[in-house]
């Protein structure tokens, strides 16, 4: 295995790091763990203690990642393990990796979508069931006397009637 | 104290079903979404002026409801200790939104149905039912749903779904449960099998305090963990043919006990009647678990007198806040389970 700071020389030391369900590994060279030119048999704690020290200081990133929306940091969601605002999915997508919180591997929402949204996208009422749908909402909106709704659900209605027939 | 929540400290609890489908062995199912609102910070960075702004509208979408007649609202930061505790043990709050500035709730008269604002996300809303019933559960709180969407905006992309505070949501939003009462699937060694079962099917399993490996076995909750790559009807259908394999298994597990081996749930039985007719102190946790220990008692038909609604309400007023209700002074840890200890056994027709 090839170091993974230089990655150029060969790597005699492994770390392995378990943090919840999140596990990493690092390959270390003689030169970069400082060790070079001492035999590794000789090694003793406190060469140990510091190269793993000095590897902590390693493995941070460079610089904090930030969300310009809300301010949060990396290092408070490593903490918290709380977002602060829905930017933080892609503004810290570094440090937030959905592999390791969701078991699944299809990451793809397939789930609910808010009404609203649904009747805007392209495919919607490419049959009966989203039509059937629309007439649902609007009996529904009928039935709480959210008149101006309904009267949007019927044009709607209307519309989509045409381009299914 | 309020009116409603005084009501409430004196109702057998929600999520301790009496009757519902395969309550043998399923005491309740819950249903959770995450949703939260577009345009605002989490409740993780959200101000406070904000975020009782937020709290404010939602209680106002909430008054032009249908049903709003049957909603109560609160305001956390206006409820006292007891309250709050009160709502804690009833399972309408989390203990993280007891101590937030910003933090409110809404429920429904019935406490099927309640709604927590700027807890971990600006909504969590929650419906419990007795018994197995997560399809209705979910047709249920997926109709509030869509009818807080219709006044509100929710943080939603087409990708990844529902924003959630914690990625372990982001999706569905959506979190399935249910607390059941394996006993005797316990009794005869049995909890492993289905511990593994769950992992690998992608459910947690834990006992009634938060650990896998449960001090107090016998009930145990699983819950759905998937909240993207699968639709909310499917993930449900496939969690309740699972669930409904484990009733069974329990079933069977307390014909055989009782045909083969009925001493050692009767030892348990007995003991834990027997504790209840004579302790002096009484804590919470133990006060459940022998409460729970009866309970598998009158189903197996052991008692003759008891029944579920005495035990039931006995575990309503075995919590602290209820407790402190009934008793109209604040005590310490000690009278409270010198209290404990009398008043669960007066319940259960027990008084010495």
């Amino acid at each position: 295995m090839i170091c993974d700071i230089c990655k150029k020389k060969k790597a005699v030391i492994h770390i392995e790091k378990h943090a919840g369900t999140n596990h990493t590994h690092l390959n270390i060279c003689a030169s970069c763990a400082g060790i070079e030119g001492l035999d590794p048999e000789k090694l003793k704690g406190e060469d140990l203690n510091r190269i793993i020290s000095d590897i902590a200081t390693f493995n941070k990133p460079k610089s904090d990642l930030v969300c310009e929306e809300c301010g949060t940091t990396s290092n408070d969601f490593e903490k918290s393990r709380r977002l602060g605002c829905a930017s933080c999915y892609t503004n810290l997508s570094e440090v937030v990796d959905l592999r390791d919180w969701q078991l699944a591997k299809n990451l793809k929402h397939i789930g609910k979508t808010p009404f609203k949204l649904l009747i805007q996208t392209a495919d919607f009422c490419e049959n009966a069931e989203d039509l059937q749908m629309v007439e649902d909402e609007l009996a529904k909106s009928i039935a709480s006397e959210n008149y101006e709704k309904a009267a949007k659900l019927r044009d709607k209605i209307v519309e989509l009637k045409k381009a299914l027939a | 104290m309020n009116a409603f929540l005084k009501a409430l400290s004196s109702r057998p609890l929600n999520w301790l079903g009496l009757n519902g489908p395969l309550t043998e062995v399923v005491i309740s199912s819950r249903v959770r979404l995450a949703r939260n609102l577009s345009g605002h910070l989490f409740p993780e960075k959200l101000d406070e002026m904000a975020g009782i702004d937020l709290m404010e509208t939602i209680f106002e979408v909430c008054s032009k409801f249908p049903e709003y007649e049957r909603l109560y609202n609160f305001e956390l930061n206006t409820l006292n200790e007891v309250e709050k505790d009160l709502l804690l043990e009833r399972r309408h709050i989390t203990h993280n939104s007891v101590f937030s500035t910003m933090a409110g709730v809404v429920i429904e008269e019935e406490e099927y149905f309640s709604l927590l604002i700027n807890d971990e996300d600006h909504l969590h809303l929650q419906v419990v039912r007795p018994g197995l019933e997560l399809q209705k559960g979910w047709k249920y709180i997926n109709y509030v749903d869509s009818l807080l969407n219709e006044s509100l905006d929710y943080e939603f992309c087409n990708d990844r779904g529902f924003l959630t505070s914690s990625p372990l949501n982001v999706g569905t939003g959506m979190r399935a449960s249910v607390l059941l009462d394996l006993s005797a699937t316990y009794l005869t060694g049995q909890i492993s099998g289905i511990v593994h079962a769950a992992r690998v099917l992608g459910y947690r399993l834990h006992g009634t305090d938060g650990q896998e490996d449960s001090n107090r076995p016998g009930r145990y909750l699983i819950s759905t963990t998937q909240t993207l790559g699968i639709k909310e009807e499917e993930l449900l259908h496939e969690f309740e043919v699972f669930i409904r394999e484990v009733v069974n298994s329990e079933f069977r597990a307390r014909r055989k006990l009782l045909a083969d081996s009925p001493h050692r749930p009767l030892n348990l039985i007995s003991r834990a009647y027997g504790v209840l007719k004579y302790c002096w102190l009484l804590d919470e946790d133990e006060a459940f678990d022998r409460l729970m220990t009866l309970r598998f008692g009158v189903q197996l038909g052991l008692f003759e007198y008891l029944t579920f609604e005495m035990i039931e309400l006995a575990i309503a007023y075995s919590g602290n806040a209820h407790l402190q209700q009934i008793l109209k002074e604040s005590l310490g840890t000690e009278d409270l389970n010198r209290a404990r200890a009398m008043i669960v056994r007066k319940n259960i027709g027990l008084e010495i």
